[in-house]
């Protein structure tokens, strides 16, 4: 039951700064200012606060050591959804990304749940 | 000349000065918010659950899954075009390249300083090499 809990706030957090940081970047321009606010850390923000509160420092340290390996496939998904918008239709190009972040996440991933 | 003969490259710097408009924020309707909302729920939600099933490395991974990204990216290409999400697209990678370094020193310091100030170090990290790099970069 306390799992089921603390991935409801985890979820009503990281929703919530995620429509926050949409919204800060909805009203900036020009547009490319604007993407830097696209990889704002809101769900890591939600997720590191509930963690370090439920479980503490140690976890927080794990799940942001983890979170490097995403940072850098965040990074390759948005220079390979550049090219794909010319050639797919958005929802397309957004899924062929993910597959490309999904892959890079996974082969930096090794070395840091190694170390 | 077409649209895309004048899009920018990554490489070409940006005459315009950053600026907020609250007018264009009040242009958001709720639908696009339910899909950015869903979207950074849904992330958190599986990145929890990972961390309960392989540990909180694992999940970690997913703290930096392009949840505003991908919702965001596409609405932008529907509702304006894709030349505009293309542009969003580009700041993204360095906000991307800011992310990774606000995961960097958040594991670094978590366990030496109180969580609550290794999370306002690791965020005014972000924002500072962010904009930094952006200045660098782009700032005519």
């Amino acid at each position: 039951m306390h799992d089921v809990v603390i991935l409801a706030i985890k979820g009503l957090a990281g929703g919530t700064l995620v429509v926050a940081f949409a919204l800060l970047s909805q009203g900036l321009e020009p547009k490319r200012f604007a993407g830097l606010f696209s990889a704002a850390p809101a769900v890591a923000l939600a997720g590191l606060t509930v963690t370090l509160l439920d479980k503490g420092a140690h976890d927080a340290h794990q799940s942001a050591a983890g979170m490097i390996a995403g940072g850098v496939g965040m990074a390759v998904y948005a220079a390979a959804i550049i090219p794909l918008l010319r050639r797919m239709r958005p929802a397309a190009a957004s899924i062929a990304a993910i597959s490309v972040w999904t892959v890079v996440a996974a082969i930096v991933a090794v070395p840091l749940l190694a170390a | 000349m077409s649209a895309q003969s004048d899009e920018l490259t990554v490489r070409d710097r940006v005459e315009q000065r950053p600026a907020f408009s609250l007018g264009k924020v009040r242009e958001a309707t709720p639908r696009e918010l339910i899909i950015r909302f869903l979207a950074g729920a849904a992330t958190s939600i599986a990145s929890g659950a990972v961390t309960l099933v392989f540990g909180p490395r694992v999940g970690g991974i997913l703290l930096g899954f392009p949840a505003i990204m991908a919702a965001s990216l596409t609405l932008i290409a529907e509702q304006e075009d894709i030349t505009e999400a293309r542009e969003d697209a580009r700041g993204a990678i360095v906000g991307a390249c800011a992310l990774t370094l606000f995961a960097a020193v958040a594991a670094l310091t978590f366990g030496h300083l109180p969580g609550g100030v290794v999370l306002l170090i690791s965020t005014v990290v972000w924002a500072a090499a962010a904009v930094l790099a952006y200045v660098v970069l782009w700032w005519r």
